[in-house]
Parts: structure tokens; sequence; C-alpha cells
């Protein structure tokens, strides 16, 4: 009997699934707390791209895929599937996020003062220890560090474009929609997106491709509190809190439909402390709703809102990408027909071409 | 674990579009697509529809390439007998619901019988207008002259068209229907089916349907005939089949066989043989 390699599918499996569990097993032995404690930025991009927010279930995800991130956020993904839903919380308002950090490069000083809080943003990237000098640390809680928007001041005045607000939220894991698509899809879509994706289109807005250089008007990290309607009593009830990254950029300006004067924004935000993305985020909210305001008028990714909906889910394109290692035998053989027929064709009629030229004499 | 994992108002949702779609012979209809533990392009679309539909009294087969024993169709196979304990089987006659990427099984299937198709690409138009907005009005205005123009540019250039698989056929003289990257050889199978035909693409998020006994036809000219694989001359190595899609396969010697693709068929060929 001749080589017949197609079937035994079940027992390769297995063995492949053996081969893989060595490689996680070291992972496993890890305690949970010493990733939500020792690596909280992994835990809260696992979170952000997961679009769940638990930091046990995220360390567990981490674990079980040996630190591959975009892996771990699939985990989360497909646990959340098999969750019923209980309900919706009430809409959280970012102006009252109990805040860590809280920057704004628009203006030099804004009330409650800048507040680095913990950044890396001036760590000097070595890997080496250089001598450390002791510091005074202020004492510092966040618990009543609660401060509107530095635009606030600019909307208060009426300077500041507004979109048409929504009747009712999107939700685009129980429905997805097509275009035109909702403001409240596009963001969920954003906030749920593969870091890198969402920070390569925004980027693509920086170098010509939409507003190029928009500024900063509020970047915040904090705490804020989730409510719920308690279905009985009818009242509010906090059901707990979560930590999360906030940001309104201000592009430039133009006139709105009435022929009004305003400064355009974005808004970006991300469970965790997520200040790439939440940035990436919020410049691709301004370039999609404000496309002639836009310099250059080449095609913009970040304002082609099929491009935005469609390409920037982690969990969809590393799916898609990896399905090419699937068995695709059927698939290249009509391929390869094909190609043989539409060769033999262009061969022919070459063939003949050249009898046909060689038969008149010049 | 939930019964056929996903919570009951995703199978409601999905039911609700599978019935929209076999109203509307060939129209995609949206749906919210949940995430499955089994990756996005990895059949999430054909498992979301066989995981809302199945029951107990149902017997499942899940080919992939036209073979039950392949790696990805025995995955997807272990997962809905886990999370369901429903019977499988590979026989394609005892099979109540067929999950399949890119074949359609040999023999003809039968009425009650339900055909799962795993969809990369739901919409046809995605080759000629990549544009998820635009592709929509032209289906609602049946305006497929961006297609029939693709025809004729390869026709003129190649003979033919250079599309190998997932071949455009008219559903119901009414849409233009992408039927899975299945090879043009099953493509006329897809026509006056008695079964059951539904379609799933997880990733892109869309469902459509034919539904059995259902006018299907592959999108060309007139004047020219719809060329499917050839295999003539050739027959499979194992039961001598000499009217099935054939597996090129090239042994360490270099010498090529050839063997049935749906290695069901194939079986049932030398069961009856030693009979």
């Amino acid at each position: 009997m001749a080589y017949y390699a197609i079937k035994g599918g079940e027992e390769a499996i297995k063995n492949s699934l053996d081969l893989y569990g060595d490689i996680t097993a070291k992972g496993e032995d890890l305690e949970d707390n010493s990733l939500i404690e020792g690596l909280t930025f992994s835990i809260d991009r696992v979170m952000s791209e997961g679009s769940l927010y638990s930091k046990k279930l995220a360390a567990r995800a981490i674990k079980r895929s040996a630190g591959d991130l975009l892996n771990a956020s699939f985990f989360l993904r497909a646990h959340r599937s098999s969750c019923q839903r209980i309900g919706t919380s009430k809409t959280i308002d970012v102006n009252n996020m109990r805040l860590s950090r809280r920057i704004s490069s628009a203006f030099k000083d804004i009330e409650g003062g800048q507040l680095l809080g913990p950044s890396n943003d001036y760590e000097i990237k070595l890997l080496v220890d250089l001598k450390k000098e002791d510091v005074n640390i202020e004492e510092y809680s966040n618990k009543d560090c609660v401060i509107k928007s530095a635009l606030t001041p600019l909307r208060d005045d009426n300077l500041i474009k507004t979109l048409p607000k929504e009747e009712t939220v999107w939700d685009i894991t129980r429905n997805y929609p097509s275009a035109p698509y909702p403001r409240s899809a596009v963001l969920q879509v954003m906030s749920r997106a593969e870091t890198g994706s969402l920070l390569c289109v925004g980027y693509t807005t920086m170098r010509g491709y939409g507003d190029i250089h928009p500024t900063i008007g509020d970047l915040r990290i904090g705490e804020l509190d989730i409510e719920f309607i308690h279905p009985f009593t009818k009242k509010d009830v906090k059901v707990g809190s979560i930590e999360a990254t906030a940001v309104e950029c201000v592009g430039t300006f133009n006139q709105n439909e009435e022929g009004e004067t305003k400064l355009t924004t974005g808004f970006g935000f991300s469970f965790g402390k997520n200040e790439t993305k939440a940035i990436s985020m919020s410049m691709i909210d301004l370039s999609l709703y404000n496309t002639h305001y836009s310099v250059g008028g080449e095609h913009i990714i970040a304002a082609d809102f099929d491009m935005i909906m469609h390409h920037l889910d982690g969990i969809e394109s590393f799916g898609m990408t990896n399905h090419f290692k699937l068995p695709h035998y059927v698939t290249f053989q009509t391929d390869y027909q094909i190609f043989k027929s539409a060769q033999k064709y262009s061969n022919d009629k070459k063939e003949e071409e050249s009898k046909n030229n060689t038969g008149v004499k010049k | 674990m939930r019964y056929a994992f996903l919570d009951e108002e995703a199978k409601k949702e999905i039911r609700r579009s599978i019935l929209k779609a076999i109203a509307i012979p060939g129209y995609i209809v949206g749906f919210a697509s949940r995430e499955l533990p089994v990756a996005r392009g990895w059949g999430t679309g054909g498992l979301q529809v066989t995981l809302a539909m199945i029951n107990e009294e149902d017997t499942l087969k899940v080919i992939d390439q036209g073979c039950d024993g392949s790696v990805n169709a025995v995955n997807i196979r272990n997962f809905i007998k886990s999370v369901t304990d429903v019977k499988t089987t590979t026989n394609t006659k005892e099979a109540t619901i067929i999950q399949t990427r890119h074949r359609v099984p040999e023999i003809e299937l039968q009425e009650k019988q339900t055909l799962v198709y795993q969809v990369p690409m739901p919409d046809v138009l995605e080759t000629v207008e990549p544009s998820i907005a635009k592709a929509k009005l032209l289906h609602a205005n049946a305006d497929y002259s961006k297609l029939w123009v693709l025809l004729y540019e390869d026709t003129s250039m190649f003979g033919d068209s250079r599309i190998s698989n997932r071949y455009p056929v008219m559903v119901n003289d009414r849409y233009a229907m992408d039927p899975s990257p299945i090879p043009k050889y099953d493509t006329l199978k897809l026509n006056n089916c008695k079964a059951l035909q539904l379609f799933g693409a997880g990733r892109e998020k869309k469902i459509y349907a034919i539904p059995p006994y259902t006018k299907v036809e592959p999108l060309k000219f007139e004047d020219r005939e719809f060329k499917v694989e050839n295999f003539e001359g050739k027959k499979c190595s194992r039961c001598g089949s000499q009217d099935s899609f054939l597996d090129e396969v090239y042994d360490d010697d270099g010498v090529t066989h050839y063997y049935c693709n749906d290695t069901d068929y194939c079986d049932n060929n030398l069961n009856d043989g030693e009979k």
C-alpha cells in the first residue's frame, strides 16, 4: 500500500498538545498574585483585548498561554461567550474618575495641576541599575482626587464640536452593526482592539494620513465605580470598581454643519493602564469623524470606517492569519488545475501567433 | 458548561439569523458572532450554526477538505461532542448535520440532512468591491456588473475565469453568493439540493442559506462551458473509483498517486467491494 497520510489527526493533535503542554507547564507553577502584582501591564492588556475585566482570569490565561498575551486575550474572549449577561451597568462618566495620574499637554497648568502619578515616561532605558538618589515621595491618595477633564472650560464655552447623541448604546457583542456604523459600536471595537494594530493605524494619522499632530487635552488613569440598578429596589448599587485609562485629544478646527467654527476632539478608553492604546484610539476617533477637517487628500485608513471596524480585532486577525496552517490541499489542487489550463491557453495562443507571423513574409 | 457551549440568548439570535437567511436564499444576514474556544478562521461560523441547531436526536459528521480524520475536523467534532454528547459518524448517509470545510460530500444528500459550510469570505463581491457598505448597495440593486467584467477580463486573457474555488453562484435568480472555497467540481451539487445548506462566517459575522430544492447556477457566459476540475484517465489507487474528486499525493520516491478526497466515499467503495 502506498503512502496515505491524511488520516490520523486524532493522535497527532493529542501528541502535539502534549508537547505544547511541556512548554506551558512551567508557567502554571506561578502564583496568580505574582502575575497580577508583578506583571500588571500584561494583565491590563489582556483584560482590555479580551474585553473582560477580571485580573484573576487574565492571570490564569497568561499562564495557560505561557506569556503569549494575544493568546491569553483569546482565552478571556472564549470564556466570556459562555457567560450569561445579567444586565447593563449605568453609563460611566470618566470625569468622575478617582485619579492616580492625569496630565494635559494642551495647557501649562490645569485645575488640580499636572499629576504625573506612576509613569515611565521619563525613565532612562538602561538595563543596568544606576545609583538611585533618595527622593521624598509625597503621601498621595487618589480618594479625593476627582477632577473634570482639562477640556471642560473649552466645552463650557461651547468651543468644541459635538456629535449627535445616540439614543441607545450599541453592543457589538450582541449585535454587530453594518454600515453606517454607530459611534458607540466603533468605540467598542477600538477599545477591544489589539494594541499593536490600533497603534499602527493611530500612527498613520500622525504621518500625513490624518490630523498629523493633535494635542492631548486630557489623559487620565484611575478608578471608576461601576453602578448597577438593583432589580428589586430599583436603586443604584455600586457593584465594584475598575481601573481604566481615558484620553481626550484635540485636533484642528473647522466649520460644522451650522457654519460655526469649532475645535475637533477624539476620545479613547481602555481597561487598565493602557496609555498608548487609549491615545491611539482617540486619534483614530478624531480622524473618523473629522475627515474633511484633515490635512491631505490621500486615502486615510484611520478615517475609513470599514477599515477600523473589520481589521483591528486581534482575536480575529490572529485567528485568520493562523488558519493558513490548516490543510488546504483541495483548494490548492483547484488553484493548480486552473493555473495549468490558463498556462496552456496562453502558450497555445503564443504559438498560434508566432505561426501566423512566420506565415507572413516581410 | 452549558449545553452546546453558547448561552441561550446567543443560540436564539443565531437561529433567528438562520431563519431569515433561509427566507431570503443567498442573502447575507449579519449576526453578533460569539468568540469560541476555537480560533477565528478555523470554522467558528460553521460551529456557531451547528451549535445553535444541534440537539440530542442529531448525528454529526465533520469533514475538513473532504476528510473526517483531518486534524481540524477531529478537533471540531471532539469539541461539539464534549459539549453536547451527540452521536457522531463518518458515514455521510447516517448524518443529520454535516459540518464541512471546503467540500460537498460525493454522494447525494437527502432531505432532512443539513450541510453546514465553514465560510472564510462570505461576500462574493469582496474581490471586486472591498467596501462592505458599497457591496451591500450592489447586492440590493442586484448589480453584479463588476463580477461580469472580472469574468470577461479573465476569459479574454486566460481562456476561462481565474477563480479556481469559491466560484460565484446565482441563487434563486436573485443574489450572487459565495459558496465557500469548494472546488468547482462541487459547485453544481448546490443546485436543487435536497438538503438544507447553511453557511456560517464567524470572523466576518455573517450567515446565509440555500433552502432545499433551490435553483443555484454558477455565474458564467451563455456561450461558455462551466469547466470543473478534471481527473480524466486517473483513478483512486485505493478503491479504484473514477468518478470522485481526487487528491494528488507524492510518495517518498516521488511517484504520484491519486486517492478519493472524500474518505468516507472511498471507505464505502472498499466495503462494497468486499461484500
